[in-house]
């Protein structure tokens, strides 16, 4: 495969062009150009044979231009940048919140049919929900975030933007849940985290920096080892 | 055609890419040695650019896509879709209309005696 291939898919990616397409492409164009090959070398001049077939191909320029243009073949994350990256991380987060609460009051609601104390475990189930929905989730969606705009070369604003709106709304959105013990009825709810006191801005400032640096920090790390990586590729080319 | 106008080229290469599958089912290499044999040279793509026309009109549901072992080679086959079937008469009656138009000009009086 020749290194223009590696120019072309880097272009595609950059434009916008989905990776299941982009990757079909590349593997029809090495195709195409085996089949070229062999068509040169059994003509006049054998030894040109590879240059006049990636000639017939096309550049890199205009075979990206040709896919590109099509609009059709772009990723979700090229058509709907927006929601891609900011609106959709913090929907999945709060039915993500929604859904450890209805599991949490499942297995609670299960335990406890006809009044019976509940098991001491049933304190672990739903601390692990608590700290999945609270600690983990935020954390986990922006690594996904950071992925998917990594993999499709985008442009660093949105998809900063989108971890920060994670990153707050993870602080501020705090998942509570008191379990049912005996003469007491237990509770479950998903509250802002805010108050007057100074304890509570202190939390909330505490859980944003831990959010904002678990999920900003492998971010800009891979971001920088990427370009990093670009820019060699390019001195080398 | 050396050089494309692109509003009068647009939809061209679906036509002629759809036209040919309505034959038989072909690969990219195959489609591009058809489209130039069979217009004498005359249509000659890009022969990498055909490829961004085959996957849009997968996409868009007219033609689908099969890999096949061929001689110990993996081949990306394309074949008509029903979909396919109907935008090839749309396509077609289109690109008669359209050439009717430009006869129609081109054989009128008026312009003939300018010629």
């Amino acid at each position: 495969m020749p290194q223009s291939f590696d120019l072309l898919w880097e272009r595609l990616l950059r434009g916008g062009v989905s990776r299941r397409h982009a990757r079909r492409y590349l593997v029809e164009l090495g195709d195409h150009l085996q089949d070229l090959v062999a068509e040169e070398r059994a003509g006049a001049e054998p030894r040109s044979a590879e240059t006049r077939a990636l000639a017939r191909l096309g550049n890199p320029e205009t075979l990206a231009g040709a896919m590109i243009a099509r609009r059709e073949l772009r990723g979700l994350a090229a058509r709907a940048p927006i929601a891609t990256y900011v609106i959709a991380p913090p929907l999945a987060l709060a039915a993500g919140a929604a859904l450890a609460m209805v599991g949490i009051v499942a297995t609670a609601t299960a335990l406890r049919n006809g009044g019976a104390a509940l098991p001491a475990w049933t304190q672990t189930v739903a601390d692990t929900g608590v700290f999945f929905s609270n600690g983990l989730l935020p954390v986990l969606l922006g690594w996904t975030l950071g992925v998917v705009a990594l993999r499709q070369r985008s442009a660093t604003l949105l998809p900063v933007l989108g971890m920060l709106v994670l990153a707050i709304v993870g602080a501020v959105l705090q998942l509570d849940v008191t379990l049912p013990s005996a003469g007491h009825h237990g509770e479950i709810g998903l509250a802002t985290g805010l108050g007057p006191s100074f304890a509570q801005w202190s939390g909330l400032a505490g859980r944003l920096t831990l959010n904002l640096a678990l999920i900003l920090t492998p971010y800009a790390w891979l971001n920088a080892w990427r370009a990093a990586r670009a820019g060699e590729d390019r001195t080398y080319a | 055609m050396g050089s494309t106008n692109p509003s009068f080229m647009n939809g061209v290469p679906e036509l002629l890419v759809l036209r040919l599958l309505q034959s038989r089912e072909m690969y990219g290499y195959q489609i591009v040695q058809a489209i130039r044999d069979e217009t004498s040279e005359v249509v000659s793509l890009g022969e990498g650019v055909v490829y961004p026309v085959l996957h849009a009109l997968e996409s868009s549901g007219a033609i689908s896509s099969q890999r096949r072992a061929v001689n110990g080679r993996s081949r990306i086959y394309y074949a008509l879709s029903p979909q396919g079937v109907t935008r090839l008469t749309e396509l077609t009656a289109l690109w008669s209309r359209l050439t009717n138009a430009v006869q129609q000009v081109l054989e009128s009086e008026g312009h003939a005696a300018i010629v």
